[in-house]
């Protein structure tokens, strides 16, 4: 009997260590965008670097969460939610270690720039960063209360985020035709906001997987895109 | 000033501690003073007493300041209501940063220090950049006694948000004054030059005209200027969610009052329509001068030669069917206007500070060019008030702006903040 309990208690605290590196990971990640964000708006290539150094912590946190849920799938056999919750950490923790991935690229991008990027484009990529950001955060919250309808609202409100892919992309093509010498900085710019909208692709897969993990059904393949854009919602 | 009130915390905290220790000891000498042969003669400390859950929740709800227990792997055990009331859903934010974490990390493996048994304090500060611009010092402490899974600890939060806050603030106002003053101030100094390198011979019809733009220039750049500042006051007072009550046809009169005028003309027209009952947690004059910036644009952009311009202004409950959103709940207003619309992909960036929408052929000159800052303004109120932004455009048909904002809780009068 004693070791039955013995045996329940330690499955609830490897349970609640995955839950606390997941939260940790999300940290970190939230932590790499908004040392970005302060790098784009303040024109800091130095600040947005340490958002770099942070990606092996990053990548060693993947590995422990996938090892922990893993270890926890094969030695307790956990059933339902506590299943649905395991088995939704190992995209999960993917995605993260994704957006860090992006989050790093757009670090490096940003030191090897030239020249700085002009004011609008700056208050233009700060605002889109935000809002990434902000879904990411909406999601880590939605993750820690097992909330899925917050989940859903962060799935369906991606779509500001491709839209202003979209604004800024051809604001992007427009300069370069415009004045071609200034083709080098935008195809950067390109690539920054590209990776800006990856990282919002991934938060929309963790919104899923939330999705899942509370209601234990799936969101249907293909998510609302912001390609008309008639409507648009603001945070 | 904040920081003597953190100091002041930290000290009712130890206080507190210290009580709590104290319960332990006096426990065992009323136990001991049964058998009096025992009573120990030396003052060695007593291994302190593991603190309960129940323990550390009276401990934060004492202390009067913000204060949480987290638990070994960082859980949130108990919340105080000042740390409730002022974070609220930013709290697991702060808590997951890398520096709070790091933080709560030393704190649990703390040693106790020599004299007092009580183990180090560490303390972090951690900024947020979403939903609101945060910098908040954390303290922690584990509670002495116990230890591994069951260790507790003690979180104080200091909110340096304010300070931080001023300083952008200043940053900002400079960045943006300068960089916006410029253009019109070039203008201004190019037609000065053009009156002195005239003399008197400058034709009197030429010299009005000059005068008349350098007039319009200076007048733009006193409303820039204005309205910097205006944005400025509102982004110190973002932290402050504001708990007026405000009632929506209350709050339209004023609104009426203030544009009528602008509707005397023949080609422009306003209606109103408001749901009875509606109240709002708001503050006045912001909400006024939301509205009158959503007016001013619709005026301003959708005026068209020969076409009355009709705008709308409208009240009424959120419902799943007619909010976007679906946000069950709250109440929407919104300011619809006919006009020209504004082509898709302008609308994502629309409130951004100083983003004009540029390709109107009619406005060459830029004299009737606003200050790229109405809808700057508009968002910060709402992000001050909790509330959302929707803007929906068809080309050729119109504009709608759709404001979202919570509804006021039904009690007339209320002390304490929203539990959530």
């Amino acid at each position: 009997m004693r070791q039955r309990q013995h045996i329940v208690q330690r499955y609830e605290d490897e349970l609640l260590h995955l839950r606390s590196l997941m939260e940790r990971m999300g940290g970190l990640v939230e932590h790499q965008l908004s040392l970005i964000l302060t790098g784009i708006t303040e024109n800091d290539a130095a600040t947005a670097l340490q958002a770099a150094r942070q990606d092996d912590m990053v990548d060693a946190l993947e590995h422990e969460i996938e090892t922990l849920a893993i270890r926890l799938l094969a030695l307790r056999g956990p059933m339902a939610a506590d299943l649905r919750e395991i088995v939704a950490c190992i995209p999960m923790t993917g995605a993260l270690e994704r957006m860090g991935d992006y989050a790093s690229s757009i670090a490096r991008r940003l030191s090897e720039m030239e020249q700085p990027i002009p004011r609008p484009a700056r208050l233009a990529l700060g605002e889109m960063g935000r809002l990434v950001l902000e879904h990411l955060r909406r999601v880590m919250d939605a993750l820690e209360r097992k909330d899925a309808s917050a989940a859903h609202a962060i799935w369906e409100a991606d779509q500001l985020v491709d839209q202003y892919c979209e604004a800024m992309t051809a604001d992007s093509l427009e300069q370069m035709t415009l004045n071609p010498h200034t083709i080098r900085l935008h195809i950067a710019l390109l690539f920054i906001i590209r990776n800006l909208e990856r990282i919002g692709d991934h938060t929309t897969n963790m919104a899923e997987r939330v999705v899942f993990m509370v209601t234990g059904s799936m969101l249907p393949p293909s998510r609302p895109h912001g390609h008309a854009g008639q409507d648009t919602a603001y945070p | 000033m904040t920081s003597s009130v953190f100091l002041l915390a930290l000290m009712m905290a130890g206080c507190a501690l210290l009580a709590l220790a104290g319960w332990s000891v006096a426990g065992r000498l009323s136990r001991r003073t049964a058998r009096p042969d025992i009573l120990p003669v030396t003052t060695a400390q007593p291994p302190p007493h593991a603190p309960s859950l129940t323990d550390a929740t009276q401990l934060a709800d004492t202390i009067p300041g913000m204060a949480l227990i987290l638990g070994s792997v960082g859980q949130i055990l108990a919340c105080n209501t000042e740390a409730q009331a002022r974070y609220g859903d930013s709290l697991s934010a702060l808590l997951r940063h890398p520096n709070a974490r790091n933080a709560l990390n030393t704190a649990l493996h703390a040693p106790s220090a020599a004299g007092t048994g009580l183990p180090t304090a560490c303390t972090a500060t951690v900024s947020l950049d979403v939903p609101v611009k945060r910098s908040v010092r954390l303290s922690m402490r584990r509670l002495a006694g116990a230890s591994g899974r069951d260790s507790l600890v003690l979180t104080l939060l200091d909110d340096r948000s304010t300070m931080q806050a001023v300083d952008r603030m200043r940053a900002d106002f400079v960045a943006h004054a300068s960089h916006e003053l410029r253009t019109p101030l070039a203008s201004l100094s190019g037609f000065i030059d053009l009156l002195r390198e005239g003399n008197d011979q400058t034709d009197p019809a030429s010299r009005t005209l000059y005068l008349d733009i350098m007039k319009q220039q200076a007048t733009r750049m006193q409303r820039l200027i204005d309205r910097l500042l205006y944005l400025s006051r509102l982004e110190l007072k973002t932290h402050h969610r504001p708990h007026e009550r405000l009632d929506v046809e209350e709050l339209f009169a004023l609104i009426l009052g203030e544009v009528t005028p602008r509707f005397q003309d023949e080609s422009r027209q306003l209606s109103v329509t408001h749901e009875e009952g509606l109240t709002l947690l708001a503050d006045e004059d912001e909400m006024v001068q939301l509205f009158l910036n959503l007016i001013e644009n619709a005026i301003r952009y959708g005026t068209r030669p020969d076409h009355t311009l009709h705008v709308q202004l409208n009240a009424r409950r959120a419902t799943a069917d007619n909010h976007p959103a679906s946000d069950a709940g709250g109440i929407l207003l919104s300011v619809t206007d006919d006009g020209p619309g504004i082509e898709s992909h302008h609308l994502p960036r629309l409130t951004e500070r100083f983003y004009r929408v540029t390709d109107r052929p009619d406005d060459t000159a830029g004299t009737g060019q606003g200050t790229g800052l109405g809808l700057a303004i508009v968002r910060q109120i709402l992000e001050r008030h909790g509330g959302r932004l929707h803007v929906d455009s068809t080309v050729g048909h119109g504009t709608t702006f759709l404001v979202w904002l919570p509804t006021a809780p039904p009690a007339p009068d209320r002390t304490g903040d929203e539990e959530n």
